[in-house]
Formats: C-alpha cells, sequence, structure tokens
C-alpha cells in the first residue's frame, strides 16, 4: 500500500448497490409516467355552435373581468419578493438561463454596481472552479 | 445499435415512438443509471433523477436536432439533472453544492446500499474534494470507462483539457487518500 496509486491492477469499484430486479421493474414504472402525446379528437355538436358561441362569449367576458380585477389588485407585490420567490422555488439552471437568453440580452443587461478590480479578484480566487475554467481556456 | 437516423425517425414518428423509446430506455437505463449515482450518490435520489430523466428526453424528443449525437444528447440531459438535482438539494439544505457533496458522501456510511471498502470510501471522500467538473470529468473516465472523444462531446470540452483535467484530478485523489492512510 506505500505507493498508493489508482491506476494499480486492482481498479477500485464504486463499491454502490444495486436493489434486485430494479431494471427490470424500472421501465414498467417510467412507462406508467410517461406524458401522453397523443390526445382523442372529437367534433363538436354543429347544431348547437350558436349556443357554443355564447357560450364562449360570456366565458370570455366573465374571465377578462376577473383578470382585470386581479392584475389591479396585485400589482403592490414587491420585486423583491418576487425574486425572492423565484429563488428558492424554481429549478432553473445556470444551462437553462444559458438556453433562453441569446448575445443581445447579454449585452442589454446594465451592471449598474460600481466593482473595482481586486473585488474581483478576491471573488475569483473563492471560486472553486476557476481552476478548471482556466485549464479549458489554455 | 441500428443505424442512428433510422432510430431517431422511429423515435420521432407518433406510430413508432413508443415501441423505440422501450428500446431506447433498454439501451440507456444501465449506463445512465451508473452515471448519475456517480453524481447523486444515494440510490433512491438516483431512481429519482433517472425517470426525470428519462420524461424530459420524451418530452424533448422532437427538439433532439440532431447536430449531436443521441448518445451525447442523452447523457447532458441526465449530466444536467443530477447536477441540478444536488443544487436543489444544496438550496433547501441552506448550503452550497461543494458542502452538499461532502454531506452525500458522509451519508454513505450509514446506505444500506453502499457497501464500499475503507478505500472506497476514502476515494469518494477524496473525490468530493475536487471541482463540479473535474469530479465529473473523473468519474466519466475512471469508473464509467467512457472515451476522451464521448465525454468531449458531452461536456463540450477538448480531449486535451480533458486528459489534463483527469491527471490532475488523479494526482489529488491519490495525494488525498495516501494522507488519509498515513502513507
Amino acid at each position: 500500500m506505500k505507493n498508493f496509486t489508482i491506476h494499480d491492477e486492482n481498479k477500485i469499484e464504486t463499491g454502490f448497490k444495486i436493489p434486485d430486479n430494479y431494471f427490470e421493474d424500472f421501465s414498467g414504472r417510467l412507462t406508467k409516467q410517461l406524458p401522453k402525446k397523443t390526445s382523442k379528437i372529437f367534433s363538436l355538436y354543429a347544431k348547437k355552435k350558436s349556443w357554443l358561441y355564447a357560450t364562449a362569449a360570456v366565458l370570455v367576458v366573465g374571465l377578462s373581468i376577473s383578470f382585470y380585477w386581479q392584475i389591479t389588485h396585485n400589482q403592490n407585490i414587491e420585486s423583491d419578493s418576487i425574486e425572492y420567490y423565484l429563488q428558492n422555488n424554481t429549478v432553473i439552471s445556470d444551462d437553462d438561463f444559458a438556453t433562453i437568453l441569446d448575445d443581445t440580452d447579454f449585452n442589454n443587461i446594465n451592471i449598474t454596481a460600481d466593482i473595482d478590480n481586486e473585488s474581483i479578484e478576491n471573488e475569483l480566487i473563492k471560486d472553486y472552479n476557476l481552476e478548471q475554467t482556466i485549464l479549458e481556456y489554455l | 445499435m441500428q443505424d442512428e437516423k433510422e432510430f431517431i425517425k422511429e423515435l420521432l414518428n407518433p406510430k413508432t415512438q413508443n415501441l423505440a423509446f422501450q428500446t431506447l430506455m433498454k439501451l440507456y437505463q444501465k449506463p445512465l443509471y451508473n452515471h448519475i449515482r456517480n453524481i447523486v450518490l444515494n440510490h433512491d435520489d438516483t431512481d429519482d433523477v433517472l425517470q426525470n430523466t428519462f420524461i424530459k428526453i420524451f418530452r424533448h424528443l422532437d427538439k433532439f436536432k440532431g447536430d449531436s449525437k443521441l448518445f451525447s444528447w442523452i447523457y447532458r440531459i441526465a449530466t444536467n439533472e443530477a447536477l441540478s438535482f444536488i443544487k436543489t438539494k444544496a438550496k433547501r439544505n441552506s448550503t452550497t453544492s461543494t458542502e452538499m457533496q461532502s454531506i452525500l458522501v458522509n451519508n454513505l456510511q450509514a446506505d444500506v446500499y453502499f457497501e464500499g471498502n475503507e478505500i472506497q470510501l476514502k476515494l469518494q471522500k477524496a473525490m468530493a474534494t475536487l471541482p463540479e467538473k473535474q469530479q465529473l470529468i473523473f468519474k466519466m473516465k475512471y469508473f464509467e470507462e467512457l472515451k476522451y472523444e464521448q465525454i468531449s462531446e458531452i461536456l463540450g470540452t477538448s480531449v486535451g483539457a480533458l486528459k489534463a483535467s483527469y491527471h490532475i484530478a488523479s494526482k489529488k485523489i491519490e495525494e488525498f487518500v495516501k494522507k488519509e492512510l498515513n502513507l
């Protein structure tokens, strides 16, 4: 053991154990959870179209009123609260942001904070992945 | 596997989709399980992330552009799901992803689905001290035995940088284990 190396003849395994029949059961369990992509198409009664139009019109007016009421009564939510909620209740990863935003979006971001070089340097030193980032750019 | 283009067509065609997806699951469930388990460490968490990965693959099949290989696209989804899982778990525990990795490794000792010996446990501890990407590269190369070219396609890092990272990671791990074992 004196010259410990991970690349000697006896490769070290992970030590992980998998429950018996896990893979046999997995596909069955998963198939039940898959979203259905196709939906049944059915035709509406042609004769009752006028009733449908009338019902739809009533619904549109009703919903518009309730939406208008909600919008006008919920404008006082502070942006901090929204930001806090989004930070703690969503699982949007950096990759998701990178997919959504393009170069124009990044250019439009205005950084107003007054950050000096020393602060940037200190922050970079604390970055756990800095070594890897540098390696990739070499 | 059969011709990949043909297989992708079957996956995208609503008539053949379900059967093709079953084939895809059979092909990828074991390697993806190992890949995810190496990141999240615990079996139950791996099971959740693996299910989410396949559901995401199924939902986004029509967005697969074919400009990368199906293999690397699937692995990218699995990797992102596993890393996001760790981040979310860390956030819930008010800690960082790095700290979370150490917590997960410490939990291994009480895990019924971990039967590693002292060296295996030390190896897990050593890996948890590495930067996130170095960990990924080391695990994909050492445990999953993926080729550098495959890892490069998945992580979008050049083969040269991967080799350098793997070498550095191996050295750090050896130093850590030696120190732990007082060698």
